[in-house]
C-alpha cells in the first residue's frame, strides 16, 4: 500500500484525499482529509473533515471525523468534532469536545 | 534524495497549496501551488498541475503549470508543459517538453536579451 506523509514542517491549506496510509505530522487546513489509514501524530493539525478506515489521533483534529472501522483519540491527542464510527477509543487523558456516535443494534 | 519531509502517494490528490521546509516527492496527484525551499520531485506515474515553486525540481512525470526553481531537471520520462524560470536546466533522451524556457542569466556584455 502506497503512503502518503506530510511532514511537521508542512501544511497543506487544501485537501488531501485518497486510498493511501495518511500520516500527517505537519498541518492540513482544508475541507476534507481522506485516507484509508489515517495517523495524525503528535505535532501534527488537522482542521478539516476526516474521512478514513480507520482514524489515529495522536494530534489536534478540528473537524468532523466518518471511519468505517474504528476511531481512536490516544492520551496525548485533541479533539474537536463529532465522531462516527462503529468503534470509538478515547483514551484516558485524551481531550475531547463533540458527539460520538458508534450506532446500536 | 534523503528521506523526504513529505510524500505524496499514487493513491492521493492534494488539491491546494503545499508549503513548507523539506523535501517533497510526489508519486499521486497534485493540483494547485507548491512552495518549498528543497527538493520537489514528480515520480513516473505521477501528475503535478501547479505553480511550483522549489530549490530544485526533477520531473520524472507529468507537469503542466510553471516551474521556478534554481535548477529543474526533466528525467527520461518527464513530461512538462508550461513555463519554467531556472538557473540551470538538464534534459535527459527520452524527455518531452512543450513550453517556454527563461533562464536567470548574466549576458556577455554587449549581447542584448531578446
Amino acid at each position: 500500500m502506497s503512503k502518503t506523509f506530510i511532514g511537521p514542517s508542512l501544511t497543506v491549506e487544501g485537501d488531501v484525499e485518497g486510498e493511501d496510509e495518511l500520516v500527517i505530522a505537519g498541518t492540513v487546513r482544508g475541507a476534507r482529509v481522506q485516507g484509508k489509514e489515517v495517523l495524525v501524530e503528535k505535532g501534527g493539525q488537522v482542521e478539516a473533515s476526516v474521512e478514513a478506515d480507520s482514524l489515529r489521533v495522536s494530534g489536534r483534529v478540528q473537524g468532523n471525523a466518518n471511519a468505517r472501522a474504528r476511531v481512536e483519540l490516544a492520551a496525548e491527542g485533541q479533539m474537536e468534532g463529532d465522531v462516527r464510527a462503529p468503534r470509538v477509543v478515547l483514551a484516558d487523558g485524551a481531550r475531547f469536545k463533540g458527539h460520538i456516535e458508534t450506532g446500536i443494534e | 534524495m534523503a528521506e523526504p519531509e513529505g510524500s505524496i502517494g499514487a493513491k492521493t490528490v492534494v488539491r491546494g497549496t503545499l508549503k513548507g521546509t523539506g523535501a517533497v516527492k510526489v508519486s499521486g496527484q497534485l493540483e494547485g501551488r507548491v512552495e518549498i525551499d528543497d527538493a520537489f520531485e514528480v515520480n513516473s506515474e505521477a501528475q503535478v498541475d501547479a505553480e511550483v515553486h522549489a530549490k530544485s525540481v526533477r520531473l520524472e512525470g507529468c507537469c503542466r503549470g510553471s516551474v521556478h526553481a534554481q535548477r529543474l531537471i526533466l528525467g527520461a520520462g518527464g513530461f512538462m508543459a508550461g513555463e519554467a524560470v531556472v538557473e540551470e536546466f538538464q534534459v535527459e533522451e527520452g524527455a518531452r517538453w512543450g513550453g517556454r524556457l527563461r533562464m536567470k542569466l548574466d549576458l556577455p556584455s554587449g549581447v542584448e536579451s531578446a
